[in-house]
């Protein structure tokens, strides 16, 4: 079925789908540093091993999480689809 | 600034086989140059040679007129101090303050000078990976501008917090995490930064043309060369034993009588990883494939860099065999999965194996809390250095573009950006036959 505007509009989705996804990798870049401050105070917040080492493992986890925002923003930005 | 705890005397002896064994270590950064230049296309491979060998001159100067002033001199040596500020009434040494312009160096003590030839070494090293990954369409310009950010910045700064008495090796002496962030081999310093920097790059550059088709799979661009790719897995090898043993003697300050055991657990682990990618290509492709087993073989090494100098040989040989699994699913899973185009497989070899190596030395560390340190250390790899590569290359992407145009991609790197082949008597492929 052909789009409503054509061309333009297919050039238009996918104009927004790029800044769409890059938007969503600079968020997930930007979401790295705050594990890293994470997991640096709880050296500072907890002087006894077990929740210090919880936070630490935390901190890890939300680089993780922006990690996989950042990768998945990059393919929204490529217009790639997974095969 | 404030001097920093004492450096170890070091006998002649001692200073004669580091000296030795760091001589050897040139063979690691040989070797991944002959890989990253076999997994390119035969049309580009003349200027993945020279741009392996210009990165390795540009990183060396660069390094010895910046790097060295912002890594430091080793603790407790002549200017071996660096910029403290107190947090939490803990002192957090955040950046060298060595001799300007490698003054001094001469008359400096003799585990010093070994120090700043690893360091020269380890940036040449760390600045190859993402070469390879930005193979065929990186330009020769770029990659170069690429490593003096490296060598001048980033690289001084890690190596300065892990080896030269920054904040990350003190994290035992303030915060009772072991013995501080131990990378005897530079796992941290060399691979995890040269994987993670690969990433940014492949993530600026974007991927070879006609590598992601909108219909279908991603198409298959393999290396050009086998031979080059699995001679480089020998040659680095004898390099990274170089590596392992004098940063084991440089770093974790090992007696002579230990090195044996840690040349033990760099083969082990090698050997273990090699199998084990050995054995999934073969379940999952029917047949061993020859340049992820020359990934597997590297993924080994690499994580040997972070533990060889630590854990016991049947821990070792357990550190290669994960890495050995993880490496051909990672780079199957990147490809298929992400549409990351990583031609060298540096992002799942260097960058995932050096992470699951230092994460293994503290699972495997006899002392109590350096699994913590451990993760503390790979957290600031992944939520601060990551980062701060991307947006230094973003920056310099902007002053000098990575990607070559359309027409130089088609023709091939060597003839538009050097004017000849590689193998000027050879048919190069066109684009067209790959589809």
């Amino acid at each position: 079925m052909a789009r409503p505007w054509g061309k333009l509009g297919t050039r238009f989705a996918a104009e927004l789908n790029s800044l769409k996804g890059k938007a969503m990798k600079y968020a997930g870049l930007s979401v790295l540093p705050a594990g890293f401050f994470l997991s640096v105070a709880a050296l500072i917040l907890f002087p006894s091993p077990a929740p210090r080492a919880a936070f630490v493992v935390c901190g890890l986890a939300v680089e993780g999480l922006g990690l996989a925002v950042a990768v998945r923003g990059h393919m929204e930005a490529r217009g790639e689809r997974k095969p | 600034m404030n001097p920093i705890t004492p450096a170890l005397p070091m006998t002649e002896a001692t200073f004669a086989l580091t000296l030795v064994l760091l001589l050897l270590a040139p063979l690691a950064i040989a070797g991944v140059a002959l890989i990253n230049t076999g997994l390119g296309r035969s049309r580009s491979a003349a200027q993945a040679l020279l741009g392996n060998l210009a990165i390795v001159a540009v990183t060396a100067l660069v390094f010895s007129i910046v790097g060295a002033t912002l890594t430091g001199n080793l603790p407790g040596t002549p200017g071996g101090a660096g910029h403290i500020f107190h947090l939490a009434d803990k002192p957090w040494n955040w950046l060298g303050a060595g001799p300007f312009l490698l003054s001094g160096l001469g008359s400096a003590p003799p585990q010093s000078q070994l120090a700043l030839l690893f360091e020269i070494l380890a940036v040449a090293m760390a600045a190859l990976l993402p070469w390879g990954s930005g193979a065929d369409r990186w330009r020769l310009t770029a990659g170069c501008a690429a490593a003096a950010v490296l060598a001048a910045i980033v690289f001084p700064l890690l190596a300065h917090w892990i080896w030269t008495g920054g904040w990350l090796s003190q994290l035992g002496m303030n915060f009772g995490l072991g013995a501080g962030f131990l990378d005897g081999g530079g796992a941290a310093t060399m691979h995890v930064l040269g994987g993670l920097s690969a990433l940014a790059v492949v993530w600026i550059a974007g991927p070879r043309k006609g590598k992601f088709p909108k219909e279908g799979f991603s198409t298959a661009m393999p290396g050009h060369s086998a031979v080059y790719i699995l001679f480089g897995c020998f040659v680095a090898l004898v390099g990274w034993l170089g590596f392992n043993l004098a940063g084991a003697v440089l770093w974790l300050q090992a007696p002579l009588a230990a090195l044996p055991v840690t040349a033990v657990n760099t083969l082990l682990s090698a050997s273990g990883a090699l199998a084990a990618t050995f054995a999934v290509t073969t379940v999952r492709f029917g047949k061993p494939d020859a340049s992820l087993c020359a990934n597997g073989w590297l993924a080994g090494l690499v994580a040997s860099s972070a533990c060889a100098g630590i854990v016991a040989p049947m821990q070792a040989l357990f550190v290669g065999v994960v890495a050995g699994i993880i490496t051909p699913l990672l780079v199957e899973l990147l490809e298929l999965a992400v549409s990351i185009d990583d031609p060298s497989g540096a992002i799942s070899v260097h960058a995932a194996s050096g992470l699951w190596g230092l994460a293994a030395a503290g699972l495997f560390a006899p002392q109590s809390g350096q699994l913590v340190a451990q993760l503390v250390g790979i957290a600031t790899l992944l939520g601060l250095i990551l980062p701060l590569v991307y947006l230094l290359f973003w920056l310099l992407n902007r002053v000098v573009p990575f990607r070559v145009d359309p027409d130089g991609e088609r023709i091939g790197m060597d003839l538009h950006e050097l004017g000849g082949g590689a193998y000027p008597e050879f048919v190069i492929h066109r684009d067209e036959s790959y589809r």
